[in-house]
């Protein structure tokens, strides 16, 4: 910040102001506070530049450009860390340019993406043409030190008893979790097939980010956009497929609620390395919450893999990856001898297809004796609580 | 519990640094690199430890900070919840920076903002006062920011619900970006379950001048190693080159890390550390700026990197 504004102090001295808009983001309140002390965010503003709150902004997408027209295309620059299509405003058409903030500072000044400020002349208020000096080193520590601030820390309540978790009932951003329903001891049954995925498959396909991040902590409403970027085997249609209950072609999330609704669980078939990407929970706990039993692929990312066994979705790959092209879009699937379930061991499961043939095929886990007790108790979280409740 | 980077917290991560450093370097009988020390610093189970496959081996962990921020943090915390405890196991803490808008400047951007997300603020701060999190006010600063200010301390260990937790490599602390439910079981109580990473060693000479920033050092590792070219490593920088950067622009370095799919990135202590952590405003530093100096100093040689990436 210091160097930054040593670039605007020398604008400032030839009368001198940006010539594109120059947003400022104090790191904190300890930085806004320390840089109004000592002078910087009014050198700063005086060549121009908006100061914004001490919040991520538009290093995240919480840019807001009403002034720009849908698809204009326009370039930014910026000190910030990320810069693929959309992260700033998101707008595909926005190019970012990453780079120090003094220099970032410098090119504010010189107008342009090509203004080299070792070489380049900028002109001054009285005419003269002069060029930047490079900005002095900065102290490590501001020679007052950092300024101290008030009411931005909240600690911990003495008596937590006394305080209430506050969830509106009615609220359109957070829900209190439920548990998950423990394993019924059961055998799954002629379950049928929700999704048969076609190559890549992530989190992202599986749970889109996007507009849905305004959910995450409202599970219900979150599970509207399961599999909604889902590539289908049988269609090649992203994000829909045939509701077995209507002969139907819905979009994933209503027939997942409608066989939520019937008591139906249901089974995901997938591709190789299915789950790659974020380490994002809902893509595991979305399923879980609208009835998924099972998912079934050639091969599984590893984080998501273990994330669907925290949930309590029994995660399996085929022992023969090419069983994966003998499953039909109205099979049923059934796993048996999950009571006898062990590592290492492999389990048995058959397609029952709609012209009444049956197939079996084998199934292969990863389960240890530890992660055999998440599926067991429903998940992962179900045995914290459970080893909870024993202490008290 | 203190939510505190706390000098007792310090002494105590040091005092099983060393222990476990030594135990582990008797089993693998070969130099370990700072990053090295610090994860074998963390495990849960040395006794069991054997010399871990890069890439390959899972390790079982023991973080010394857990930080939250308001997007990712409510269903961790929603998770959490589920566990019916009562208090959280490790100091932790919420940090209230995503959800604010960029309009107009930041008097109108913040009030808007308490206005819009009112319930996730509230929801996030009773939560964070009952289950014993710190809880950071919208407007108190970006999460990287706030933890490097206040909570980040060299060799120590945290993870984040955010993939640019690695910041805290700029005061030497190995700090990784998680998922939400992984925060949540450690949270809880349960070990930290990472695939051993494999180590990346930038050695930095000479010195910046004139216009050249620690920016441009990540954005010129960045072009080289490509944006999987980091994966599943630990990027150390050493070299003389190191020291001359301050603190602030080693976490800049650090941060981007992620860009290159960094598990994370991290420098060794030095002068530059020392004069930040002994002018921070909260009051008991100084102690901990002694305890680092004397128990860092030792362990901050670098040695057995595989491969070298020579900038300037």
């Amino acid at each position: 910040m210091t160097r930054a504004a040593n670039v605007a102090e020398q604008a400032k001295a030839k009368g001198l102001k940006v010539k594109i808009p120059l947003l400022v983001t104090p790191g904190s309140e300890q930085i806004r506070a320390t840089i109004e002390r000592d002078g910087q965010m009014e050198t700063l503003q005086q060549v121009g530049a908006t100061v914004l709150a001490n919040a991520c902004g538009p290093c995240i997408g919480q840019w807001q450009r009403p002034e720009l027209k849908p698809g204009e295309p326009n370039t930014i620059i910026t000190s910030y860390n990320r810069n693929f299509p959309g992260r700033n405003d998101g707008r595909r058409e926005t190019m970012n340019f990453i780079g120090s903030p003094e220099l970032i500072v410098a090119l504010a000044l010189g107008g342009r993406l090509s203004f080299n400020p070792l070489k380049d002349q900028i002109t001054a208020s009285d005419g003269k043409k002069f060029t930047l000096e490079p900005p002095k080193k900065a102290p490590e520590v501001p020679l007052l030190g950092f300024q101290s601030v008030k009411d931005v820390y909240v600690p911990p309540s003495d008596i937590p008893d006394l305080v209430a978790v506050t969830i509106p009932g009615n609220s359109n951003r957070l829900q209190k979790l439920e548990p998950f329903a423990k394993w019924d001891g059961k055998d799954f049954v002629n379950l049928p097939i929700l999704l048969k995925a076609k190559g890549k498959c992530t989190t992202d396909h599986i749970s889109p980010a996007g507009s849905w991040l305004q959910f995450r902590g409202h599970l219900d409403k979150i599970s509207n956009n399961i599999f909604l970027g889902a590539v289908n085997a049988y269609n090649n249609e992203v994000g829909k497929g045939k509701n077995l209950l209507t002969g139907t072609i819905d979009a994933f999330p209503a027939i997942a609620r409608q066989y939520k609704d019937k008591g139906l669980r249901w089974v995901v078939i997938g591709d190789s390395n299915y789950g790659e990407g974020s380490s994002r929970e809902h893509a595991a706990m979305s399923p879980r919450y609208l009835g998924c039993a099972s998912v079934i692929v050639r091969s599984f990312a590893r984080i998501h893999e273990t994330n669907l066994k925290k949930q309590g979705v029994l995660a399996l790959t085929f022992a023969n990856p090419s069983d994966y092209d003998k499953i039909r879009e109205t099979d049923r699937i059934s796993i048996v001898g999950l009571s006898e379930i062990q590592p290492g061991k492999q389990l048995q499961a058959y397609i029952n297809h709609d012209d009444g043939t049956k197939e079996g095929m084998l199934l292969n886990h990863s389960y240890n004796n530890f992660q055999i007790k998440w599926f067991q108790a429903g998940s992962a979280l179900n045995i914290l609580r459970e080893r909870e409740n024993l202490l008290h | 519990m203190d939510i505190g980077t706390t000098p007792e917290l310090v002494s105590g991560v040091y005092k099983k640094l060393e222990e476990n450093v030594s135990k582990y370097r008797k089993t693998i009988n070969r130099p370990l690199t700072l990053a090295e020390k610090i994860l074998a610093g963390h495990l849960e189970d040395i006794d069991t430890s054997k010399d871990f496959e890069p890439g390959k081996s899972y390790v079982f962990l023991k973080p010394d900070r857990v930080a939250l921020q308001d997007v990712t943090g409510q269903m961790v915390i929603l998770q959490f919840m589920q566990s019916g405890l009562k208090r959280v196991a490790l100091p932790s803490t919420v940090h209230c920076d995503h959800l604010i808008q960029a309009k107009v400047g930041s008097v109108e951007d913040t009030r808007l903002a308490l206005d819009e997300n009112s319930e996730v603020y509230k929801f996030l701060e009773s939560a964070s006062r009952k289950f014993g999190l710190g809880f950071w006010r919208p407007g108190a600063g970006i999460i990287h920011q706030v933890v490097l200010e206040n909570y980040a301390f060299p060799g120590g260990l945290m993870i984040g619900t955010d993939s640019h937790t690695p910041n805290a490599g700029g005061l030497g602390m190995v700090a990784v970006g998680v998922g939400g439910l992984d925060a949540a079981e450690v949270m809880a109580g349960f070990p930290w379950e990472l695939l051993y990473p494999k180590k990346i060693g930038i050695n930095l000479k000479g010195e910046l001048n004139g216009w050249t920033a620690p920016k441009d050092i990540i954005l010129y590792v960045a072009s080289k190693l490509t944006v999987s070219g980091g994966t599943n490593s630990i990027v150390e920088y050493f070299g003389p080159g190191a020291r001359t950067i301050s603190c602030t622009g080693k976490a800049t370095i650090t941060n981007m890390g992620a860009e290159i799919g960094a598990t994370c990135s991290l420098f060794p202590y030095d002068e530059k550390m020392e004069a930040i952590l002994g002018r921070q405003a909260v009051k008991r530093l100084p102690t901990l700026q002694m305890l680092t100096r004397n128990h860092l100093l030792p362990i901050r040689m670098l040695s057995n990197i595989q491969k070298n990436i020579l900038i300037k």
